[in-house]
């Protein structure tokens, strides 16, 4: 399937489940000295891909990772279990999300196909 | 977190109870402790928190120290007595900071409710249609 | 035969009829025969009947749609531009999702279903016409 939603969807599943093993890792190393948090970002790129139409730019759209910014406590540790934590929520939800909208693509196909 | 507001609106009220509950359990934490009479006492910290403007939550304007004042107890025993046997005890009141804790405790709970909420009603709709 | 020798015929019958009756001019017979003659002889009225022309073919009933208002043509068509609409509707909102720019995560749902069940129903009437096209042709003149 390679027409610009399915591809762009299934970057968006790339980039949500580096985001999401990144999390693990940051709650894993709370107590780390001199641990930065990493922080995944893919939304920005994918979306400057997918406005140029091309489905390939949007396959090869990158999945970065970055150090985040927050400023460290006394152990040198600078990860927020807060936003760790909500952003795990959030991520688990678009990857439901983006999974559905896959799901959807392919039902359509079935239909007229003429399968159930 | 443009996916779901209400999420990251709690986070910001997670992030500012979870900071009252650090400094309350800070200020408890040095109930006891103990300074000359001559050097300032242990000051209670209060988190002052307000609006983040614009529906977007809390967030911690700043953190304010209480009165270094402290108030003497005579205690001629202790090392750190000055020559009238006066030590310097931190101006915290424990009902006052326990009641604190207790008030950041639920409204910590209460955040996450409502974070669990908002997560159970974003999956409902993504279950629309289905069955 | 055409219809003009019906008179012509009617008219020997009457003579034929006469001929044999003749000789049995008073039986009960003679009397019948002597009515058919009179009654074919009114049968030459039949000569004002002209010659039927080749029947013309009526022109035909108009298109069904001009007494409704819409054909079914149109209705397909227009039927089909609308899964269009609502496909490309439904992949906006769900690229949407994926560079994380969705505000309401319903607003991607109710699409997507809208999508569905219009593909659904599209394709439903398109298996329908198929079938009955089917049955029409194997349908014995």
């Amino acid at each position: 399937m390679a027409d610009l939603t399915s591809v762009a969807l299934h970057t968006a599943l790339d980039g949500l489940q580096a985001r999401q093993r990144a999390i693990a890792d940051n709650i894993a190393n709370i107590n780390t000295p001199h641990y930065t948090a990493n922080k995944v970002s893919f939304e920005k790129s994918l979306a400057r891909a997918v406005a140029t139409g091309d489905a390939r730019a949007a396959a090869t759209s990158g999945i970065t990772t970055a150090k985040s910014l927050e400023p460290t406590r006394e152990d040198g540790n600078n990860v927020n279990l807060d936003e760790e934590t909500i952003s795990s929520i959030s991520t688990g939800l678009s990857y439901q999300t983006a999974l559905s909208a896959l799901n959807t693509k392919y039902s359509l196909l079935r239909t007229a196909m003429g399968r159930a | 977190m443009s996916l779901f507001d209400a999420i990251g609106i709690a986070g910001t009220g997670v992030t500012v109870n979870r900071k009252w509950m650090d400094a309350v359990s800070d200020n408890l934490a040095n109930i006891n402790t103990v300074k000359r009479t001559d050097e300032d006492a242990f000051a209670a910290r209060y988190v002052v928190a307000t609006e983040a403007g614009d529906g977007k939550g809390t967030q911690v304007a700043g953190i304010v120290t209480g009165s270094p004042e402290g108030r003497m107890v005579h205690e001629p025993d202790h090392p750190l007595a000055d020559e009238n046997g006066y030590v310097k005890y931190p101006d915290i009141d424990m009902s006052t900071q326990m009641t604190s804790l207790m008030m950041a405790q639920r409204a910590y709970q209460a955040n996450l409710q409502t974070i669990t909420s908002a997560k159970d009603a974003y999956q409902a709709a993504l279950q629309l249609g289905r069955g | 035969m055409s219809i003009e020798s019906i008179a012509s015929v009617g008219g020997s019958l009457g003579t034929q009829a006469v001929g044999w009756g003749q000789g049995l001019e008073n039986t009960d017979n003679a009397q019948m025969t002597r009515g058919v003659t009179t009654g074919a002889q009114a049968v030459t009225g039949t000569t004002g009947i002209a010659n039927l022309a080749g029947v013309t073919g009526t022109t035909g009933t108009g298109a069904v749609g001009d007494a409704s208002g819409t054909d079914f043509a149109t209705l397909l068509s227009g039927g089909l531009d609308k899964l269009q609409s609502v496909q490309s509707n439904a992949d906006d909102l769900a690229v949407k999702a994926a560079t994380g720019d969705l505000t309401n995560v319903h607003d991607y749902m109710i699409a997507s279903n809208e999508a569905q069940l219009t593909t659904q129903l599209t394709v439903a009437i398109r298996d329908k016409a198929v079938e009955a096209f089917n049955e029409i042709m194997r349908m014995q003149i």
